[in-house]
């Protein structure tokens, strides 16, 4: 509404300009006058997004996944490499996804010492992991507590999936036996993402 | 009339003279005014307020200065997955300051009214225009942003049918869009219930953004 209307109003819509200034931002607002009339209202929006991590190594849901090896008798300790059987892929593969939005995330292998047949152990060092995406590398496995993985973030989201083959290295000679197991003999690995 | 589809109830608060002011059609709830002086304009969005009782008990418009929030906050397992959040506001105006009908439900609604008078049948422009300054994006405290344009609105009222004078759509992120016009002469309103597209994982956060409405008769 322009000023210079104003002498064309009555004294209540003088009234109603001064109580509504032009420019005003209000939720209920009104303007008189026979020129151009203009009334604004603002509303505001929010979203709110919760910090949220997730991460998945292997088959969806509680299912924990074995990846075996077992060595041609011919083969022990030649320093060939032997493919695994089994993980959700198959060929001792495994699915690994990590999804947050809150910065870099950062991933971690412990397990809980040399895999063990009760007696003689291998060190995990001996499996290898090799990823299909170099942006979510896997840890390097270890006797306890793997090095620190970092998956980093694009604009504050982590959104990284790869497959995730192991393969043992083969590289010496160990005594016969099975080693390690469902969660017996330090068999199984555990895998921890966090962020800050 | 516009508002045949009203229920009962809110029929019988209208007058005589206004139910037969109304023109027959569309269902949604637009009511035909008397004109008389001054020529005005009026725009709510959310709460508004009235002088003196509603519009037909010749209550005033006035101005409110409450700016009201539409908000939501996504659960943690559903950030990113494409399942539309409902969005609700913290607006207490169910009811129409036109006859006081309630014709928002609350939270999920906001209401969007308001009147465009002129002194006579013919002075002015034929129609006032609402429209919406709509920012790019939203923006957290970390300077994240979400696109205005994930924010979508479906437009309702309670006994209406049809299409509404304000109807639902999409927020141009970083342009003004038209909302919907009010012929001269006449009270058109409508209840927008907001939605968050939740399409794609954003950082976390809390996003703010300012959408100003403006109603204008040329």
């Amino acid at each position: 509404m322009s000023k210079t209307l104003l002498p064309k109003m009555g004294a209540a819509a003088l009234v109603a300009v001064l109580a509504a200034p032009l420019g005003a931002y209000a939720e209920s607002n009104l303007a008189t006058g026979n020129g151009a009339l203009s009334a604004n209202a603002n509303v505001d929006f929010q979203i709110t997004i919760p910090k949220f991590l997730s991460l998945r190594v292997g088959t969806v849901g509680a299912t924990i996944d074995m990846v075996s090896f077992n060595v041609p008798a011919a083969n022990v300790g030649n320093g060939t490499p032997v493919a695994g059987t089994g993980g959700n892929v198959g060929g001792g593969a495994v699915s690994a996804a990590v999804l947050g939005n809150s910065g870099n995330v950062s991933l971690q292998a412990t397990t809980g010492g040399a895999i063990s047949d009760g007696t003689d152990t291998i060190a995990w060092s001996q499996i290898t992991t090799a990823t299909s995406n170099p942006s979510l590398a896997a840890p390097v496995l270890a006797n306890g507590a793997s090095g620190i993985v970092t998956v980093n973030a694009v604009s504050g989201v982590v959104n990284q999936s790869a497959t995730w083959t192991y393969s043992y290295t083969n590289s010496a000679v160990v005594p016969a036996g099975t080693y390690g197991g469902v969660n017996v003999n330090n068999g199984r690995v555990t895998y921890t993402a966090s962020v800050p | 009339m516009k508002a045949s589809s009203q229920t009962d109830s809110r029929i019988l608060l209208g007058t005589i003279a206004v139910l037969l002011a109304c023109a027959s059609g569309a269902g949604a709830y637009t009511v035909n005014l008397t004109p008389k002086n001054p020529r005005t304009i009026y725009l709510q969005v959310g709460v508004g307020t009235f002088t003196g009782g509603n519009y037909q008990q010749g209550g005033s418009p006035a101005t409110n200065p409450l700016v009201n929030l539409v908000s939501v906050t996504v659960p943690a397992a559903q950030v990113g997955n494409g399942t539309a959040q409902t969005m609700t506001t913290n607006s207490t105006a169910s009811q129409s300051l036109y006859d006081s009908f309630a014709f928002c439900n609350l939270p999920n609604q906001l209401y969007v009214g308001g009147f465009y008078r002129s002194t006579n049948g013919s002075a002015g422009s034929a129609t006032a225009t609402l429209v919406a300054n709509v920012p790019a994006s939203l923006v957290s405290a970390g300077g994240r942003t979400i696109p205005f344009s994930q924010i979508s609105w479906t437009s309702s009222g309670n006994g209406d049918a049809g299409g509404q004078p304000f109807p639902g759509g999409t927020f141009v992120a970083g342009g003004t869009q038209t909302i919907g016009t009010i012929n001269r002469n006449e009270w058109a309103e409508s209840c927008h219930t907001f939605s968050y597209s939740n399409a794609a994982v954003a950082p976390a956060g809390t996003y703010t953004g300012r959408v100003t409405y403006t109603l204008s008769a040329p």
